[in-house]
C-alpha cells in the first residue's frame, strides 16, 4: 500500500483531492493532509511518505521552497497547480509528474502507476535539478532530458549546443555525447531563451559562453567544440545586439 | 471602436476568463461535488456563470454599469471567500452603487491583486472596497490588509495590465482615468 501526503493551502482542495484517491484509486492510503508548507514539512518527516501531491502555489511558503527545505527527497512528488503556464512548461521539459486542477481522474490514476512501477526505488534528482533550475543559479542549473532510454540530467553549462530538426531536438554538450529529446526546438528556446541561450536559427540555439569565432561576412559561428552553424537572416541583427552585450 | 481600446479589451476578458481564477473555481466545483457539498459547487456555478455572463456581455464595448460592476465584483469576492473560507474577509461599501457607464475590466483585477498580496502575508486577508462619488466624480479605494506593503511581484501582472488599460483609455480623450498606489492602498479616480 502506497502512503500519500496531500499538501494544498485549500481546506476544500485537500478533501477533494484525498477523496479522488479513495474512490478513483486503488492501493493508496492518504497518511496526512496538510495545509502550508511547514505542516507538510513536519507530515513528510514523521510519515516518510511514497508520494506527496504538493500544491505550488501557497502563500508564505510556496511548495518549491517546502522542497528546497530538505536534504533528501526520497519519495515522489506529484505537483498540483491550477494555471501556471510558465510551471507548466518547465515540469513537462523536466519531465516531472504535475496534475492540473481540476484535476481528471485518469491522470491521478497514472500518476499513482508511475510511483507504483518504482517500486519504493525513489530518486529526487529530478525535483532537485528543476527546484536549482528555478533557483537561479546557473552553475547549478540542470535541465531534464527524456530520450528512449531514460533521463538523463545535464548541467546547462555542459550544452554546447541545441539542434532542431522537427519534433526532435539534439543537445551537443562537452562530453563529446549528443543526447536527442523528442520536443522541438521552440520547446527548449522558452525554457532556455532567458539562461545564456539564444536562437540563431530556424534549426540552432546557442550556448552564449561556448561561442568561440563569429564571422559576419558568412554569418557563420564557431563553437567551442569546433562545430560550425549557421545564423540566420532574420536573426542576424538580434544575434549582434546580444553579442555587444555580453 | 477604437481599434487599440477594442484590442485592450479583449485582451482583458481574456485575461479574466484564462486567468488562474477560473481553473481555481473549476477545481472548487469539482472538490465540493465529490465531498458531498452539493449546494455550495451549485452556488460557486453559479457565481462563476454570472461572472463569465458580464465578462461576455462587455467583451463589445468595453463598458458596463457602475451596478453591474459592483455586483460582479461582489460575485468574485464570494466565491473567493468560499475558496479560501475563514481565511478571507471583504468589506464592500456602500453595498450597491448606482451610477453610469463606466470601463469594464478596471477594478477587478486590482481587487484580485490585493485579495492574494492580503492571503500572502500569512493572516486573515480583510479587502476594503470603498466607492466615494464627490464633485470631482468617482473614487474607488482598494485597501488590502497588509499594511505599509506593496503588491507582491507575481501579482503585479493584473495592475501593469489596468494601467495599461488607463493609458489607452486617456490616450483616446475619454474621460480621464486614474490610478495611484500607496502601499496597501490603491485608488481609482474617474472624472466622468
Amino acid at each position: 500500500m502506497l502512503k500519500a501526503i496531500i499538501i494544498d493551502d485549500e481546506p476544500a482542495s485537500l478533501r477533494g483531492l484525498e477523496k479522488m484517491i479513495t474512490t478513483f484509486t486503488e492501493g493508496v492510503t492518504v497518511v496526512a493532509t496538510a495545509a502550508s508548507a511547514t505542516e507538510g514539512l513536519r507530515a513528510i518527516k514523521t510519515n516518510h511518505p511514497d508520494v506527496v501531491f504538493l500544491d505550488i502555489e501557497m502563500p508564505q511558503k510556496d511548495g518549491f521552497e517546502l522542497l528546497k527545505s530538505l536534504d533528501t527527497i526520497n519519495f515522489e512528488v506529484v505537483f498540483t497547480t491550477a494555471h501556471d503556464q510558465y510551471a507548466i512548461r518547465a515540469f513537462h521539459t523536466s519531465a516531472l509528474d504535475y496534475l492540473l486542477k481540476p484535476i481528471d481522474p485518469e491522470e491521478l490514476r497514472n500518476a499513482i502507476q508511475k510511483v507504483k512501477n518504482k517500486k519504493g526505488h525513489y530518486d529526487g534528482a529530478g525535483v532537485k535539478a528543476y527546484i536549482d533550475n528555478i533557483s537561479g543559479q546557473r552553475e547549478k542549473q540542470q535541465i531534464g532530458l527524456a530520450s528512449s532510454n531514460g533521463t538523463s540530467f545535464v548541467h546547462l553549462d555542459n550544452i554546447i549546443y541545441l539542434r532542431g530538426d522537427g519534433a526532435y531536438t539534439y543537445f551537443f554538450l562537452k562530453t563529446g555525447q549528443k543526447i536527442t529529446v523528442s520536443k522541438n526546438l521552440k520547446e527548449y528556446e522558452r525554457l532556455l531563451g532567458d539562461k545564456g541561450f539564444y536562437r540563431i536559427h530556424k534549426s540552432y540555439m546557442v550556448n552564449l559562453q561556448e561561442m568561440k569565432k563569429y564571422s559576419k561576412g558568412s554569418a557563420k559561428l564557431i563553437m567551442s567544440n569546433g562545430d560550425v552553424v549557421d545564423v540566420s537572416k532574420r536573426r542576424k541583427d538580434g544575434f549582434i545586439t546580444e553579442l555587444a552585450e555580453l | 471602436m477604437i481599434e487599440a481600446l477594442h484590442i485592450n479589451n479583449l485582451q482583458s476578458m481574456k485575461a479574466f476568463i484564462g486567468s488562474h481564477f477560473m481553473f481555481n473555481v473549476l477545481n472548487q466545483i469539482q472538490n465540493r461535488f465529490l465531498t458531498g457539498q452539493t449546494k455550495e459547487a451549485v452556488q460557486v456555478l453559479s457565481l462563476y456563470n454570472k461572472m463569465l455572463r458580464h465578462a461576455l456581455n462587455t467583451s463589445k464595448t468595453g463598458m458596463t454599469s457602475g451596478t453591474e460592476e459592483w455586483k460582479f465584483l461582489e460575485n468574485y469576492l464570494i466565491s473567493e471567500q468560499m475558496r479560501f473560507q475563514g481565511d478571507m474577509q471583504y468589506h464592500l461599501t456602500p453595498e450597491l452603487i448606482e451610477m453610469g457607464k463606466m470601463p469594464a475590466f478596471i477594478l477587478q483585477p486590482i481587487v484580485e491583486a490585493t485579495v492574494h498580496a492580503s492571503l500572502a502575508i500569512g493572516h486573515i486577508a480583510n479587502v476594503q472596497i470603498t466607492f466615494i462619488k464627490d464633485a470631482g466624480g468617482m473614487l474607488y479605494q482598494v485597501r488590502g490588509s497588509n499594511t505599509d506593503q506593496n503588491i507582491p511581484e507575481k501579482y503585479r501582472e493584473n495592475i501593469t495590465r489596468v494601467k495599461e488599460r488607463i493609458r489607452i483609455w486617456n490616450e483616446h480623450k475619454m474621460a480621464p482615468i486614474s490610478l495611484t498606489e500607496n502601499g496597501d492602498t490603491r485608488i481609482i479616480r474617474m472624472t466622468l
